[in-house]
């Protein structure tokens, strides 16, 4: 079952399409949206929100991939949804990562003119391009899906303490490295 | 926590989505990578292995075993991403050599247009006995469905016009369960089980009646918890107070229960907001939002319960914060009266089902509350929080009388009659079958229906003769089939001798 199939019955405004994914992805969301939020009623309501927002933008996108397309989603309204309640009601895994990210800022007076997004993101994008595989996968895995530290290292085989000082020194890394691109946020 | 950092985690969320796949790969690596069939055979196993009472409860689970027939050829069924399972034929209790059996199905399609996919079923058997003797046997007629769906799923019974009494009969969850990366791209097949993992193609089917083990189990009388001791805490009248210049913007318990796993296991039933397990210290920690001003949508009563199965937890401790997230979480004064009571535990589940229960109120053939309550309780040892293992699903306690009632599973009704000697009486089911679907018609279906039939499939009548009638009403085309329906040449009605039947059709132009 390919997404490109599932993209043409959004296309076709067929509703099954909607079953599919939720069939196909919809798990995959949910834990991605619980481990973030912390709360099962959060993610089951962000897996809705998720569905939603697929109906209300395909058309007129078309992705490739499907699954980057749901978890990006996934991601971005468990993060709306996390930072919209103004420190009530958070909780999950992205308080934990919060305060690890503030290794990662860059040293910028904060009257400068604070860069958007998607320039924040293609920076970054960048900086991970320059890694080795397994320290991009690492980064990503903590800060983009909330793995804990404790779970990678146990799926890599590794000390969870040698991989704490490898991510101290990539939040470092980015830090330096959206410095160089002038990066404010 | 700056709103930079803020920012920082939100502009993350439009990193590339190549790097995306990489990363989700390589999570994926670390959930173990078992071939479906393995998987299955495990289960088989796990189904026949009757394990004693220890410290939690286990018995049969009644997974099926074995592959699927993912693609299907042109003369084969395939599986369906909504799949709603083949009509199965009626069998009898006890097997009776002087009984034999004809069979007569109609499809008929008179309703098709009008109430969806559902075809309406006439199922009808005639049995002939050949003794010199009247014989009265117990018969049961086998459906798929989930006991939310029996009061509209339930075929109706008759024996030669007159409709007869019957009672349900219930197996155990059809399915098994699944990884979150399943059928994802460099996802693993099978590892995890944090999702359902529902029949699929007939072939599951005949896997899980194969041998008369599913059937068996059905029979076999349910976990019964009387006499386990079960401590509930219920937590009344939350309340908090703030102190001069102090603000909360979210004020929680948190609820730490010291606990040794091997001995205890410690559910919830409802209005935790989120859960901790520290098994350096021993202790499992419950959170709850203290009901107020703040508290968004958590207009209640405050009142939450936690039950421990096993050993006696000891004393939990409770804590107020300010808020959740931990670099803003102050100390709050603060606090909850618990109360803790020893109840028994099949009491307990009673009430709780009870109370659940009443949702199926005013339902006219409803499924009968010990057979649903008694399920329930075999889901709680067989994949749920009493389990062994229990499924990822429900690590973190559901005590969720409604999870036991959306699985789907074989049922049967169940009538006695007489069959007279050297005559013969003609049972009919009559029933409404909703048509398997497959919405990404990724697999050669064109967004129509197909039902299924089995001809032999759980049952031991000596069947004579079986055949098969398609009123089509001009509303449909055949897609697929191997019936040997021929609406051009006006054949429409065939003789079965293969084991399943199958026909994919979709609504006639114009």
């Amino acid at each position: 079952m390919e997404d490109t199939e599932l993209v043409e019955l959004f296309w076709a405004r067929d509703e099954s399409a909607l079953a599919g994914v939720s069939e196909k992805y919809g798990g995959l969301c949910r834990e991605l949206a619980r481990r973030l939020l912390g709360s099962d009623r959060d993610a089951e309501e962000c897996v809705s929100d998720v569905l939603l927002r697929l109906w209300e933008s395909i058309p007129p996108q078309r992705p490739l991939s499907l699954k980057a397309y749901m978890l990006k989603i996934t991601r971005n309204l468990t993060v709306d949804r996390w930072r919209g309640s103004t420190a009530a009601f958070r909780a999950g895994e992205l308080t934990a990562l919060t305060p690890e990210l503030e290794a990662c800022l860059p040293a910028f007076p904060s009257a400068e003119e604070v860069s958007g997004e998607r320039e924040t993101a293609e920076a970054v994008d960048r900086w991970l391009k320059s890694l080795p595989k397994d320290d991009r996968t690492l980064f990503l895995r903590r800060y983009w899906f909330g793995d804990t530290v404790k779970e990678i290292a146990q799926s890599r085989g590794v000390p969870a303490n040698r991989l704490a000082q490898k991510l101290n020194r990539l939040r470092g890394g980015l830090r330096r490295a959206l410095e160089k691109e002038g990066i404010v946020l | 926590m700056s709103e930079k950092c803020v920012n920082l985690l939100a502009a993350l969320g439009g990193l590339e989505e190549e790097l995306i796949l990489e990363a989700a790969e390589d999570r994926a690596k670390k959930r173990r990578r078992w071939p479906r069939r393995l998987v299955k055979t495990l289960a088989a196993c796990a189904a026949l292995a009757v394990i004693g009472v220890g410290a939690f409860y286990f018995l049969p689970s009644g997974a099926h075993s074995g592959g699927t027939n993912v693609g299907g050829k042109g003369d084969e069924p395939r599986s369906f991403l909504l799949y709603e399972g083949p009509v199965l034929p009626l069998t009898l209790r006890d097997e009776q050599e002087d009984i034999s059996a004809e069979r007569s199905v109609t499809l008929d399609f008179t309703g098709w247009d009008t109430d969806g996919t559902e075809l309406l079923i006439r199922d009808s058997c005639t049995l002939k006995n050949a003794s010199g003797e009247d014989r009265t046997v117990r018969a049961l007629y086998p459906f798929i469905g989930r006991f939310y769906e029996v009061s509209d799923r339930r075929p109706t019974l008759t024996l030669d016009g007159v409709e007869l009494d019957t009672t349900l009969l219930a197996g155990y969850y059809a399915g098994g369960y699944e990884g979150p990366w399943k059928g994802s791209v460099g996802g693993d097949e099978n590892g995890g089980s944090v999702n359902m993992n529902y029949p699929d193609s007939w072939e599951d089917y005949r896997d899980l009646l194969a041998g008369g083990s599913y059937f068996a189990a059905a029979e076999s009388p349910y976990p019964d918890f009387t006499g386990v001791t079960a401590w509930v805490y219920d937590l009344t009248d939350p309340w908090y107070t703030l102190a001069e210049g102090q603000t909360a913007s979210r004020p929680v318990l948190h609820v730490t229960v010291p606990l040794d796993p091997a001995k205890t296991r410690l559910l919830h039933t409802g209005g935790v907001s989120g859960w901790s397990w520290d098994d350096g210290e021993g202790r499992m920690r419950f959170q709850y939002d203290i009901p107020g001003e703040t508290s968004g949508s958590y207009q209640d009563d405050g009142h939450r319960t936690i039950v421990a199965v096993g050993e006696e937890p000891g004393e939990p401790k409770i804590e107020g914060f300010t808020a959740v997230a931990e670099d803003q979480a102050r100390p709050l004064e603060a606090g909850a009266t618990i109360t803790k009571r020893a109840v028994d535990l099949e009491e307990y589940l009673r009430a709780l089902a009870l109370e659940q229960y009443g949702g199926y109120d005013g339902q006219e053939g409803r499924p009968d509350f010990e057979t649903v309550y008694g399920q329930f309780k075999l889901w709680l040892v067989t994949d749920g929080p009493l389990a062994r293992e229990p499924k990822e699903r429900y690590l973190d306690g559901y005590l969720n009388f409604g999870e036991a009632a959306s699985l789907v599973r074989v049922l049967w009704l169940e009538a006695e009659i007489t069959v007279p000697a050297g005559a013969s009486v003609t049972l009919t089911a009559e029933l409404h079958k909703t048509g398997s679907s497959d919405p990404f018609r990724s697999r050669g279906s064109v967004g129509g229906a197909e039902y299924e039939l089995a001809t032999r499939l759980g049952s031991n009548l000596a069947f004579t003769n079986q055949s098969a009638t398609l009123e089509d009403r001009g509303k449909i085309e055949i897609v697929r089939q191997n019936f040997g329906f021929d609406l051009k040449k006006g054949v429409k009605t065939v003789t079965l001798t293969g084991e399943i039947y199958f026909l994919e059709v979709k609504a006639k132009a114009g």
